[in-house]
């Protein structure tokens, strides 16, 4: 495989399911999920593993204030708050942007462009909807020109409820976008999907 | 501040016989006008009387007929003016101010969008807060009614 | 003749293409969602068109259905720098309509959280425009106070941005022990080490004279045409401020003065700005000096149905906030319309970015300062 020649050296990446990596002898690690260590200083992992903790990361997202919530993300971005602990900087393109903060309404003549500004991210692309007008159109949900949430145009991973989010919730809702990215990709473990077909037996039994 | 409003009545009324002046109880002059003269009475009260700044059209709908309400301020004599002209519905057509004060130009578009008032002479007619292609008729109208499709929730693919 | 020179005169005699181009609606530089469609001659802006309405979220329908205090919340989000002072604009209006009595000591807290908030829409405004002309160290800075001043707001009213607090006759809540320290505290540091930091951080700085001395000037005339207001108008040598020239609420009692400049371009608006800053801080002191004890709610009707129409205003951060309010003896509002100073400020855009440079403009929407919560509404 290219890339593990590639990369060979204390890293070895592998295109392999995490559970044909054990090899005798090694552990998991504790601090890192997936990331087996054999000898001090060799560890194994998946190629999953390893680009999700890259994703996960590094977000950039999109400079992209629409209303009163911008503020809100510039002060978290600000000073007190402080974005960048999470690897998160803020960038004016959305060619290189990850993540796309929609930050307050969406209406009728914003929402194609919404749209083209998502279209433009390229693959992985997250969405985090900040605010009660990009969940479900908030205190404007009654107006004749208001998309009743952002995920009527483009789908979204996160919502952050308040009007507006107080940046400790902003930041609560990065860290479970940063979850929802590290379980991304990964084979189920064989204990969960037992316990599923279990539970789904149970259903028909009923 | 009275004896501005005094001044002021007193030149409208000799000025223009036609219209009805009087002062509301918060000090400021109003003046029910006809909307044939809308034009000349702005340019009189914009030149003689100094009144320079208009700080807004608003448009408002009262069923039968529609009213534009504009609010003038004289920054030499700390005076205000409220100038109310009555429009039909249905023939919504009025002569722009946007000439007298360029500052009317957005007030006029926005009431142009909302009410669907056509400004005569106006520089610039086109929609400014709606989308462009806007169907849906004119939104602060009391018979307005939002007729837009309901819209799908997205989900992610991959 | 060289052969540079001689390539030179060529493309002279070719002649320069003109060149559409589209800033925003996402510019990482427009403050918000506006679009402006340019055309270029060279690097020279022959017309600038802005777009706007992509932020129309329709209050003036919405309040219809509402009754008269539930649109206080709504007022928050026009301009949503300015939440106290729009708030302070809208009750007043209906105050007055109704005529409803304001106990002395609402007055003054209205006045103070009034002031507070003009401080910090002004540190925002001094954030972003440095922000525009490449300078991002001095937004963090201006963070730093506004997260100080969002701790004072959230002891009084229990939010940071959005606070709904003023109130038909009076105010919420009363001020909590010892909150006027905290802010005298503020107030000094303001004062004695922020702003003169800002001075040697930014505005003594070559390159930010360079880039605002003398650049995209207004005259006299233009601004009052267009119906410019706050410190744009200000900026341009028109000694006219609300709070003095027609006073509203209790600012008559309070000694302070109204910063102009005569120059009328970028500089000077944002130095109007600057200025303001401390003038705010002098009719807090007054404020709090003068304040009495007494009741911070008086009463209201409980059916609450005024008839008339009404015009009142109110001076916010960026100008003339006024309500145009229409009431037929109903529990709701039959017409209320915000009369926005952004809305009246932005458009003399295109006026002042014909002839400029195309990396002017951005500079010049930093100075107009337009929220569109507020332009759009
Ligand atoms: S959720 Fe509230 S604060 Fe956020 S954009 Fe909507 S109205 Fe503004």
């Amino acid at each position: 495989m290219d890339v593990s020649k590639k990369l060979r050296g204390t890293v070895r990446i592998q295109e392999a399911p995490m559970t044909d990596v054990k090899v005798m002898g090694s552990q998991e690690s504790e601090i890192a999920p997936g990331v087996w260590q054999h000898a001090p200083g060799v560890v194994t992992t998946s190629l999953q593993t390893a680009l999700n903790w890259g994703r996960q990361n590094s977000m950039w997202y999109l400079t992209f204030g629409l209303a009163c919530c911008a503020i809100e993300m510039m002060a978290t971005g600000g000073s007190r708050y402080d974005f960048d602990r999470f690897g998160m900087v803020p960038w004016p393109s959305p060619r290189q942007a990850d993540l796309m903060i929609v930050s307050g309404t969406v209406t009728e003549k914003m929402a194609p462009r919404v749209r083209t500004l998502w279209e433009q991210m390229a693959e992985p692309r997250y969405v985090i909807a900040m605010g009660a007008c990009a969940t479900n159109g908030g205190p404007y949900h009654q107006g004749y020109n208001v998309v009743d949430g952002v995920d009527k145009v483009i789908p979204v991973d996160v919502y952050v409820p308040g009007c507006p989010p107080r940046p400790e919730a902003l930041l609560y809702g990065v860290v479970q976008l940063q979850r929802k990215i590290n379980v991304a990709g990964k084979q189920e473990p064989e204990k969960q999907k037992q316990e599923k077909v279990e539970s789904e037996a149970v259903k028909e039994d009923v | 501040m009275s004896e501005i409003n005094e001044k002021v009545k007193g030149r409208l009324i000799e000025q223009f016989p036609g219209v009805e002046v009087s002062e509301t109880e918060f000090g400021q002059v109003e003046v029910k006008a006809p909307k044939e003269i809308i034009a000349d009475l702005a340019r009189f009260v914009r030149e003689e009387l100094d009144f320079d700044y208009l700080t807004m059209v608003a448009g408002v709908d009262y069923i039968e007929y529609l009213q534009l309400v504009y609010h003038i301020r004289s920054l030499k004599d700390y005076a205000e003016l409220i100038i109310k002209v009555d429009v039909d519905s249905e023939n919504a057509v009025v002569a722009s101010v946007a000439p007298i004060w360029t500052g009317a130009n957005w007030h006029e578009r926005e009431a142009m969008d909302m009410f669907g008032i056509q400004f005569e002479g106006h520089p610039d007619p086109r929609p400014i807060l709606l989308p462009e292609d806007w169907q849906g008729g004119h939104p602060l109208r009391k018979d307005f009614i939002d007729k837009r499709p309901k819209r799908e929730r997205q989900f992610r693919t991959r | 003749m060289s052969e540079i020179e001689a390539r030179r005169l060529k493309a002279e005699e070719v002649g320069h293409e003109k060149l559409i181009l589209n800033l925003g609606p996402q510019h990482p530089s427009t403050h918000g969602v506006l679009r402006v469609i340019t055309t270029l001659e060279g690097e020279r802006i022959t017309e600038a068109e802005p777009d706007i309405g992509f932020l129309h979220r329709n209050f003036e329908k919405i309040v219809e259905g509402w009754t008269w205090s539930q649109v206080i919340p709504l007022t928050d989000r026009n301009d949503y720098l300015a939440n106290i002072n729009n708030e302070h604009a809208y009750v007043l209006a209906v105050e007055k309509l109704a005529g409803i009595e304001v106990p002395e000591r609402a007055e003054y807290i209205r006045v103070i959280m009034s002031e507070l908030n003009r401080i910090a829409s002004h540190l925002l405004t001094f954030g972003t425009f440095a922000m525009d002309m490449g300078a991002f160290t001095p937004f963090l800075y201006g963070f730093r106070e506004r997260e100080l001043l969002y701790d004072i707001f959230e002891k009084v009213t229990g939010a940071r941005m959005m606070h709904n607090y003023v109130r038909l006759s009076g105010v919420r809540n009363d001020l909590p022990d010892g909150w006027d320290k905290e802010v005298l505290e503020f107030l000094d540091r303001l004062e004695n080490d922020v702003i003169p930091d800002y001075y040697d951080l930014l505005i003594k700085n070559p390159i930010f004279e360079a880039r605002s001395l003398g650049v995209g000037v207004l005259t006299k005339e233009d601004a009052i045409a267009y119906g410019a207001a706050g410190p744009i108008l200000r900026g341009s040598g028109i000694d006219w401020d609300l709070r003095r020239d027609m006073p509203y609420s209790i600012y008559d009692r309070f000694d302070f003065e109204v910063i102009t400049r005569e120059e009328g371009d970028h500089y000077a608006r944002f130095m109007v700005r600057m200025d303001e800053m401390i003038e705010s801080a002098k009719i807090i002191r007054q404020a709090f000096e003068q304040m009495p004890e007494g009741p911070v709610m008086g009463k209201v009707p409980r059916v609450l149905k005024p008839e008339g129409d009404i015009y009142s205003a109110v001076e916010g951060p960026r100008g003339e906030i006024g309500v145009y309010l229409v009431g037929d003896g109903n529990f709701k509002p039959y017409r209320v319309k915000w009369r926005a100073p952004s809305f009246s400020n932005l458009s003399i855009l295109p006026l002042m970015a014909k002839g400029q440079f195309v990396a002017d403009i951005v500079l010049t929407i930093g100075t107009l300062d337009p929220i569109f919560g507020e332009v759009d509404r």
